[in-house]
């Protein structure tokens, strides 16, 4: 039956989550080919409220289908695996279990359900849609017979905020002492690496630049990774070096970017990386280990790193800051790749996905 | 969405370049490599105990750290004012923390100290079994001679990346180390016997005195862009030939290559010096056998060469 209505169903819909405002866009372009298209959800946070309903209120209709936004394990995809019409999944990643299992055995529970949830649905979803080719060759693994890849959907005009004017102050005074700051935007997790962020701080500030700082934004979501982190940046004397900012606003968080000398990821795991494209936005350079998602989100817009060598970090950082020409160019590359991934090739790029997705299968 | 055409810039010179300016750091000493290690064990320290290593002993000396409850919270603060409120809250919830901690302490002490006997215990026996089957794996009682692994040079030449650290273990006189220096791969090596990596190192060679299974230990995971194992595979007893599979395949980056080059078994006897044959612990496994634990562990691709005395197995760690 041909599809007259593409429904999502979002485990979480809240306000500045990445994986939120691409199904908001995946709605609009759904409504755009001439599709009905609503969004079922678990959980939404009050500023979507209106955008959304309850999975429970679903209520099925001829020429419908089905799209899961996968990115996390939820009671939604048990829900989502039962139903009769026809199914999509548009894969954003679920965090592979043995970065957790040492840290948070609980959570990492929690992610291999989750990524066995999105494997058992292999055998009724019609087309798998991922964010990058990393994912995407997670799906075929998973199993899945169908499959494309669409960047994820992100609309470069929400990074645009005035920057908060008491950080950016701050910033002022601590150039007064002289040293570059260091920028990595993430959640505190053992996957996005922040530990090995802080040995690459340690060979640069030996080698290079004495009074380097390293700015960590973004909250905590293993306890005890969090306390490991403090610990050790405790054990090298680190504690005026390092700021652990926690969970910022949008415009204290354009505050860090424009105060930032390079962006720096040291991330083992990312299933696109948002974050690289606001220092791109920002016209922050990138150094950046070369993991999972990350070169195929950045392009040639970051001096990538083919290991976790600290001393090669520095070095690599050391040149960034001090060849004013390679700055321009990884910026002016940022700006490039920025275009290529702005909302109207991404939304085309969908559509596609979504139009082979509907032809095929259907 | 196509990729970016055209780099802007020529990313493998400014990384090679990069790459020089790291290797003349190092062979001036500034970072070296012991101080690398002493992050990681800095860090490691605080890994929840036991799921860095098996060592028993270390995770029993990480328990007993974690047995400490300290209610001297941190109450610094870089915001204004927020140090001194946390200053106070700490005072005034004093009788009451430690009242708690007190009495968490003293059980995990108490978990600890029953974790230390059964361990000494259990290390009794083993020492007694150890005693059953004596092992002389003491780089002192063995000849510092390096088996010729020049045939083998192309094939690690073909397999070994330009990119990332690469370690050869135990790496002898340096003669493959020299071959993949000259090729442009950023190899070391270590090697336990002290005077044949001082001949290494003084041809100018990254080469570190180290046990391979220790200096594997403490490298950091995924930190490997590949991994080239000879002479200790051939020595060491079933069991830590396993533990080296295990290490390899932690230490390695995904899709890193692994190469094994062992003795055939059948010419052990003589492409081995006697007074080495005669006192090591195991015995060499068969090419076959390498690859057959390799592929039970986190090794796909996997491929078997057979040369004259010794046989070259080359392996990919799993993505």
């Amino acid at each position: 039956m041909r599809a007259t209505a593409v429904h999502q169903v979002v485990p979480s819909l809240v306000r500045w989550d990445a994986i939120g405002n691409h199904s908001l866009q995946v709605q609009s372009v759904l409504r755009d080919m001439g599709m009905e298209s609503d969004i079922y959800v678990n959980d939404v946070g009050p500023e979507y409220a209106s955008k959304a309903r309850p999975y429970d209120q679903y209520r099925p209709q001829p020429g419908a289908w089905l799209l899961y936004q996968a990115s996390t394990g939820s009671r939604l995809a048990s829900w989502f695996a039962q139903r009769p019409e026809p199914k999509l999944v548009n894969y954003h990643n679920v965090t592979p279990p043995q970065f957790f299992e040492r840290w948070e055995p609980r959570l990492a529970d929690e992610m291999a359900d989750g990524r066995r949830q999105i494997s058992k649905l292999a055998g009724s979803v019609r087309h798998g849609i991922a964010v990058s080719r990393y994912n995407e060759q997670e799906l075929v693994d998973f199993g899945y017979r169908s499959t494309s890849t669409s960047p994820l959907m992100v609309d470069m005009s929400s990074f645009e905020h005035e920057p908060d004017p008491a950080t950016s102050s701050w910033f002022d005074r601590l150039r007064q002492d002289g040293g570059a700051d260091l920028l990595f935007h993430g959640r505190i997790v053992p996957n996005k690496a922040q530990h090995d962020l802080v040995k690459v701080l340690v060979a640069y500030r030996r080698l290079f630049d004495p009074n380097a700082r390293l700015h960590l934004t973004g909250g905590a979501s293993s306890g005890s990774y969090h306390f490991a982190l403090r610990r050790f940046i405790g054990t090298q004397a680190l504690w005026d070096a390092v700021d652990m900012a926690g969970s910022v606003s949008g415009q204290e968080l354009t505050a860090y970017f424009r105060a930032a000398d390079v962006y720096v990821s040291m991330s083992e795991h990312e299933g696109f990386g948002a974050p690289l494209l606001e220092a791109m936005h920002n016209g922050v350079p990138i150094v950046a280990y070369a993991s999972s998602a990350v070169p195929e989100t950045v392009g040639d817009a970051a001096l990538l790193l083919p290991g976790k060598d600290p001393v090669l970090a520095a070095a690599a950082i050391h040149r960034v800051r001090t060849d004013p020409v390679l700055r321009e160019e990884l910026v002016a590359s940022g700006r490039r790749r920025l275009a290529q991934l702005g909302l109207s090739n991404t939304r085309r790029s969908m559509r596609e996905a979504l139009t082979r997705a509907l032809g095929e299968a259907g | 969405m196509s990729e970016p055409a055209g780099a802007a810039f020529d990313h493998e010179l400014v990384m090679a370049e990069i790459r020089e300016e790291v290797a003349r750091r190092r062979a001036a000493g500034d970072f070296p490599p012991s101080l690398e290690r002493e992050l990681d064990l800095a860090f490691d320290r605080y890994v929840p105990a036991g799921s860095v290593s098996s060592d028993f002993r270390e995770a029993i000396r990480a328990a007993d750290r974690a047995a400490y409850i300290n209610v001297a919270v941190p109450t610094e603060s870089q915001k204004p004012g927020v140090g001194e409120v946390k200053r106070v809250l700490r005072k005034a919830m004093a009788w009451y923390l430690n009242y708690l901690a007190q009495q968490t302490t003293a059980f995990a002490t108490a978990s600890v100290r029953a974790m230390r006997s059964l361990g000494e215990r259990l290390e009794l026996a083993e020492g007694q079994l150890a005693d059953l089957t004596p092992a002389l794996d003491d780089a002192a009682d063995r000849p510092a001679v390096a088996p010729d692994l020049s045939p083998w040079n192309d094939l690690c030449l073909g397999l070994l990346p330009t990119r990332g650290r690469v370690l050869h273990a135990e790496c002898g006189e340096g003669d493959l180390l020299r071959v993949l220096v000259e090729a442009g791969v950023d190899a070391y090596g270590v090697e336990p016997r002290g005077p044949l990596v001082d001949r290494a190192a003084a041809g100018g060679l990254e080469a570190w005195p180290d046990d391979p299974l220790a200096h594997l230990g403490a490298v950091a995971d995924g930190y490997l862009a590949g991994l080239v194992l000879s002479g200790c595979v051939d020595r060491l007893a079933l069991p830590r030939q396993r533990r080296l599979i295990e290490l390899a395949a932690a230490k390695l980056a995904p899709g890193a290559p692994l190469v094994i080059i062992a003795t055939d078994p059948q010419s052990w006897s003589t492409a081995v010096p006697a007074l080495e044959s005669d006192l090591a612990p195991g015995r060499p496994l068969h090419g076959s056998t390498w690859a057959h634990l390799l592929g039970r562990s986190r090794f796909d691709d996997l491929n078997v060469s057979d040369g004259a005395d010794t046989a070259a197995v080359t392996a990919r760690r799993s993505g």
